[in-house]
């Protein structure tokens, strides 16, 4: 029997409302990784959708200050994963955030700052925009 | 969820991590290795990451606050059995030549037993 193609390649779409609660976000987050992961995509943009959900809303609760919940919106295309996330605290665009010192020896490294860092490391690209009071911010992850 | 076990064996302790070590999770590992580093019996921490599968910052930062305290205490520690996602993190973030990494817990207390000796 063929492939069926049309089915191989459709668009899978998942998201969720997230309360700005640590609780809820890691769970999110995590919930994210496994839904990518269960949709075949590989192990590798599970981990990135996980590890940049997880940081970019802990972020945002701990210095933005946001009213509502946070939404988080998946897009499993054939080629890439898209990731968009929109809250309404404070303006932050996480692709100007300063890169942070990495020295080389642990008496000159202060612990932090790290999370935004490795997110653009994990992802193909970062999108910002400020919108309707509110930050969205668009990842597209390699599959 | 993160599952924490330690075993004391002076005058090393072995902490085994199971799970995700989040921005939820993190703190427990921080208060465990705050006690340890007042136990006289834990000269020698060692984390277990084997069973380990996720890794935020928070995470991070724990086990760089810690790194920064046993040395201040003159306490040895080491991380063994990263798995793939976990090492990629560390080597994002720079932290691979901070710390002493192996690849089994005996590996890490030998290491640890011998700097101590020779210091």
């Amino acid at each position: 029997m063929k492939p069926n193609r049309d089915c191989k390649e459709q668009t899978r779409f998942w998201q969720r409302c997230v309360p700005n609660r640590l609780e809820d976000i890691t769970a999110a987050a995590k919930e994210a990784g496994d839904w990518v992961r269960q949709a075949g995509a590989p192990e590798t943009a599970a981990h990135a959708a996980h590890f940049a959900i997880e940081e970019l809303l802990t972020n945002t609760v701990q210095y933005g200050h946001p009213t509502n919940p946070s939404r988080i919106s998946l897009e499993l295309r054939p080629d890439v994963l898209l990731v968009h996330i929109e809250d309404d605290g404070r303006a932050f665009d996480p692709s100007k955030a300063p890169e942070p010192p990495l020295p080389k020896t642990l008496d000159e490294r202060l612990p932090g700052g790290l999370g935004i860092h490795i997110v653009r490391q994990l992802v193909a690209s970062l999108a910002y925009e400020r919108r309707n009071g509110c930050n969205h911010v668009t990842l597209t992850i390699a599959r | 969820m993160l599952e924490i076990q330690h075993h004391l064996n002076p005058p090393g302790v072995t902490i085994a991590l199971k799970g995700h070590l989040d921005a939820v999770t993190a703190p427990q590992l921080e208060k465990l290795l705050d006690d340890l580093l007042q136990t006289e019996s834990a000269q020698h921490i060692v984390i277990d990451l084997g069973e380990v599968t996720f890794v935020a910052s928070a995470g991070l930062r724990v086990f760089l606050a810690g790194a920064k305290k046993a040395k201040r205490a003159q306490r040895g520690l080491a991380l063994c059995r990263l798995q793939p996602q976990v090492q990629q993190v560390f080597e994002l973030a720079g932290m691979t030549s901070l710390f002493l990494i192996h690849s089994t817990p005996d590996e890490s207390h030998a290491t640890l037993r011998q700097r101590s000796a020779t210091a």
